[in-house]
């Protein structure tokens, strides 16, 4: 029996570890190269550096602006994500339980925004009108707006799935539509709110086009644009490019490695059953 | 029970309004100007009908090229990532493999480093002379398929679809390894019994199950694929020539040179174009849900 | 699950704290606040005390700053002398000219603009009778080059302040090498391709070239403008009224065709659709290339960095389509004052404070990539021996200079040539593209001479 499971095995085995490989070695290049000379890291090998300049890294923090701008992306990204899971859990718990005429169409009309163009301009004008330029709720705004079609379609999907003989059972036990989303719905949305938080998160704190537009001020610019800025200014030192790269990933890893099950869960279930 | 008083619409308000105000607005607004001459460089705006959409399909133009890369993009990119990420689940849900949640984290790494990031990266490791990929190809003397990845205009495009393939396969990954788990053991047992192999269990039992999630996740990569602009501003910004060229490289162009009209009407093209294909994923989805 | 969304909400209500915590007490957020206040009349301006902490922002592109971080240095400067602090905010190159716009349009420009213009574009751009405040009664006037004012002026009022001084696009090549070759300096197409052909048996890439930034291979075609107007009577005034077309101009085709040969016949190396325009210093101070298309002041540069490169290098004008004149750039970055700044008088200010003798002296010393500014009270660092060879050849001036429609259309250009170089585009279709984008630009901005 062993004997026989031993070669299917190796290779199996052997194969996950070239895949795995694959999506890896980029960033351990990155990595080996953020502690070399600029000499050295003129090529991209797997190569370990001859010394280990622990030192690019303060260059690169001191710098690159990068703690302000941290807690920019994390604030963004943050309560963009959390205002998104909000509002279209909310819409998606009445738009899929209630198919009245209007709500058919606001559904629709809101899916239409999968689709929609992004014109700046027109976006700046009406940043304007609303007073909300520049500031950083106005940017959240956006990025709930951008995010919001796709979002509740996922969430609609969900919803649909939760049998209906629940909501029965709780107004039967006099909840109202508030005490109705808030006990009983929301805890069952959990798995797909994570995941939509993820996808959301993500999306934000990639993003960089918006803040470039929509924010005047260095100060709250985040993560995104502060590297973009330096990788201009050091475009030919790749140790300090390579050490900019690893600070700005760590973060995000952190909480991916940390959180891994939770995530992994919360795309799973939410898709799955979605 | 009454519906209207247990899920009373205002709840759908908000994402309504901010989506209304932040994005729909806007966006018609920007479609509306594309049948005006609307640029950087006058003040008023006159209406001029189709004559931009006239400009995009004529000849001497390269705006159907951008279309078509679009196209190619889209269709590869989702079919290699589908593919690849349902294979890597069926590889990493294998019982005889070895630690599994750390491939797993390996192959879902990528999906947290931004699009700029992935450019900055791979322009560097794919660098003909100095990149990792060539420098690691000649050493194991396979020096003829060291190659100009990001510069020979007959690759970059394959090029590009294979970073961000590399990017997005994790997800698709990890949705179907979840898929595949949810699906209860008994199946497989009486399959087994049926005396069905691996491949006839796969394709009765497997994919039947996990297609709503797939479908789900194609919408997902075919919006995004008609969409793109990140990785491709970041790794060859649409060349070498225009090889790389898609709608929404034009459409930024078009903007830097102050042709407003015709970056609206580029984008208004891509609106129909991810409409109509979502519209139709959607009713497809929509029937299978009721099926269920 | 329940402890996950519990993290997020913790981690976003602490970062929502932190930030604002440091937009309330932070001084650098005072000109945000002030921005709404702005809409009421700029009459409180005067009234603000100078040493106030304020901030001012300063918009700019990549380049549009000197790598050496001089102008950082000199805000510095000012921060300490008067509490001014100016917020730099640099923009990658390709979207500057577009995000320009879009905030001008809307009337949110940057205090301070960076922009690259030119008398032909400087409208277009950004359009100083409208959104700039009129500097013309500065005192500095009086000590800048008047060469540079048509870019900064419209109607007879000038808008923007400049330091950098004219540029000059040569080739320069490594002595040692070519004298241990025993070649000489071309002077024609033919001497150059054979001198190009002695230097590649010998091992050595000829040419560093690099089309990754975009708009280095587009030199070629129009920093030989001042041999154009040799050829042709009143060149750039009969393109800009239209009554030529640039497809006349025979020679830019002729230089097309031998950018192709030169690339097929591996003058520029197998690999310059990789390299950037930051890697040229390493290739020629390695000696792993011999010659490269730039500005002069890059050998200053070059040899600040490399020092043992000191004195190797010598110039020549390109000989492309045997061309024997220098073609001269004087239009570079100018700073501009937004006309709805709330601190107009400071940053006029700041424009003294840099226009100052000893602060461009500063400034010049700062920055190796300059050979001289704009200012003829500064001395200029040129080397003595490029000097001459400038004063043996008639000067002219570049093509995106004097001729419409030609430097908006620079980076289009430099793909369709990356095109031609990847055998998708012959040189004739890359010709025909720019008479047929200066037709579009023109017809788009509704210019007189094309109706």
């Amino acid at each position: 029996m062993k004997r026989k499971m031993l070669l299917p095995g190796l290779t199996v085995n052997l194969t996950a570890l070239l895949c795995s490989m694959v999506f890896i070695i980029p960033l351990t290049v990155v990595f080996l190269n953020a502690f070399k000379t600029r000499a050295e890291s003129n090529t991209m090998t797997l190569r370990l550096p001859t010394v280990w300049m622990i030192e690019n890294f303060f260059v690169v923090i001191e710098r690159g602006k990068l703690a302000t701008s941290f807690l920019n992306s994390l604030l963004y990204a943050g309560s963009g994500a959390i205002l998104i899971a909000l509002v279209v859990s909310l819409a998606a718990f009445v738009l899929s339980r209630n198919h009245s005429r209007l709500n058919r169409f606001l559904y629709y009309f809101v899916i239409l925004g999968i689709a929609m163009p992004m014109s700046y301009i027109s976006l700046m004008k009406i940043m304007q009108i609303t007073q909300l330029l520049n500031t950083r709720v106005g940017l959240i705004l956006i990025y709930a707006a951008v995010n919001i079609p796709i979002s509740l379609f996922i969430m609609y999907g969900f919803v649909r799935n939760i049998s209906v003989e629940i909501d029965e059972a709780a107004i039967i036990d006099g909840c109202n539509a508030f005490a109705l989303y808030a006990k009983v719905i929301l805890p069952l949305l959990s798995p797909v709110i994570v995941t939509i938080c993820i996808l959301n998160f993500m999306a934000i704190w990639n993003d960089f086009t918006m803040p470039l537009y929509y924010l005047n001020h260095s100060s709250r610019w985040p993560m995104t644009l502060a590297v973009y800025n330096f990788f201009g200014m050091f475009e030919n030192q790749w140790n300090y490019v390579s050490a900019n790269i690893i600070l700005t990933i760590a973060p995000v890893l952190l909480v991916f490695i940390l959180g891994q099950k939770y995530i992994v869960d919360g795309i799973s279930a939410g898709a799955v059953k979605g | 029970m009454n519906k209207n008083k247990t899920y009373p619409s205002y709840l759908a308000f908000g994402t309504v309004a901010i989506y209304f105000v932040f994005l729909f607005l806007p966006g018609v607004l920007g479609i509306f100007y594309s049948f005006t001459d609307w640029n950087s460089f006058h003040p008023e705006v006159n209406f001029v009908g189709l004559s931009n959409y006239q400009r995009i399909i004529a000849p001497n133009q390269k705006y159907m090229d951008y279309i078509s890369n679009t196209v190619i993009f889209t269709i590869a990119t989702t079919l290699a990532k589908s593919a690849l990420g349902i294979l890597l689940a069926l590889l990493l849900t294998h019982k005889l493999v070895l630690g599994k949640a750390l491939h797993r984290m390996a192959i879902f790494t990528p999906l947290v480093m931004s699009y700029l990031v992935v450019g900055l990266v791979f322009k560097s490791l794919l660098h003909p002379a100095t990149g990792f990929v060539n420098i690691a190809l000649r050493s194991v003397r396979l020096d003829f398929l060291a190659n100009n990845w990001l510069s020979d205009a007959s690759l970059a495009l394959g090029t590009v679809i294979s970073v961000d393939t590399w990017k997005g396969v994790g997800y698709i990954m990890v949705v179907t390894i979840a898929g595949l788990k949810s699906i209860s053991a008994t199946y497989y047992e009486a399959a087994e019994i049926d005396g069905a192999n691996y491949w006839q269990r796969f394709l009765h039992i497997t994919l039947p199950l996990i297609w709503p999630v797939l479908l789900t996740i194609t919408i997902l990569n075919l919006t995004y694929g008609l969409r793109v602009f990140d990785i491709i501003y970041a790794l060859t910004n649409g060349g070498p020539g225009h090889a790389t060229d898609v709608i929404n490289t034009a459409v930024f162009s078009a903007f830097s040179k102050g042709d407003y009209a015709m970056g609206t009407t580029l984008s208004t093209v891509l609106f129909v174009f991810v409409m109509a294909i979502s519209y139709f994923l959607v009713k497809m989805m929509e029937n299978k849900g009721e099926e269920l | 699950m329940k402890r996950f969304i519990a993290l997020m909400t913790v981690l976003a209500v602490i970062c929502a704290m932190f930030a604002a915590c440091g937009s309330s007490g932070s001084p650098s957020d005072a000109p945000a606040g002030d921005s709404q206040a702005g809409q009421t009349p700029a009459s409180q301006d005067e009234s603000a005390p100078a040493n106030r902490p304020i901030t001012v922002t300063f918009g700019s592109h990549q380049s549009g700053l000197p790598v050496s971080g001089i102008e950082q240095e000199l805000a510095k400067e000012f921060e300490e002398l008067t509490g001014m602090s100016i917020d730099f905010q640099v923009t990658p190159d390709a979207q500057w000219r577009d995000l320009l716009n879009v905030k001008l349009n809307a009337g949110e420009a940057y205090d301070i603009m960076n922009v690259d213009a030119d008398p032909l574009s400087i409208i277009s751009r950004i359009n100083p009778e409208q959104n700039c405040v009129d500097l013309s009664g500065e005192g500095w006037l009086s000590r800048i080059d008047p060469v540079v004012l048509p870019g900064v002026t419209v109607n007879d009022k000038v808008y923007g302040i400049q330091f950098a001084g004219t540029r000059k696009s040569m080739i320069v090549y490594n002595k040692q090498i070519f004298s241990d070759l025993g070649l000489a300096p071309p002077t024609t197409y033919d001497e150059w391709k054979q001198v190009c052909q002695a230097i590649l048996d010998s091992g050595i890439t000829p040419i560093y070239e690099a089309t990754q930034n975009g708009w280095h291979q587009v030199l070629p075609l129009f920093e030989t403008g001042s041999h154009y107007v040799t050829l042709y009577d009143d060149l750039y005034g009969r393109l800009n009224r239209n009554e030529m077309n640039v497809l006349e101009v025979k020679e830019i085709g002729i230089i097309l065709g031998q950018m192709k040969e030169f690339a097929e016949l591996g003058f520029f190396g197998d690999y310059f659709m990789s390299q950037s325009v930051e890697g040229a210093q390493e290739a020629l101070a390695t000696n792993q290339a011999a010659m490269f298309n730039i500005d002069t002041g890059w050998v200053n540069e070059l040899e600040t960095e490399f020092p043992h490169t000191f004195d190797n290098f010598g110039i020549f004008a390109a000989p492309w389509a045997d061309n024997q004149t220098i073609s001269v750039n004087t239009t570079c970055n100018a700073f501009f004052i937004s006309k709805d700044s709330n601190y107009v008088n400071e940053i006029k200010e700041y424009f003294n404070f840099l226009a100052s003798p000893e602060n461009l002296k500063k400034r010049l010393e700062g920055d190796p990539s300059q050979e001289s500014l704009c200012w003829p009270e500064v001395e200029s660092r040129a080397k003595p021996e490029f000097q001459a060879y400038f004063n043996s050849l008639p000067h002219g001036m570049v093509m995106q200079v004097g001729t419409s429609y030609i430097d908006p259309q620079w980076m289009d250009v430099g793909k369709d040539i990356d095109a031609m170089y990847a055998g998708m585009m012959t040189p004739d279709e890359v010709f025909q593209n720019i008479a047929n984008r200066r037709d579009e630009m023109a017809r788009l901005q509704r210019d007189p001479a094309w109706q």
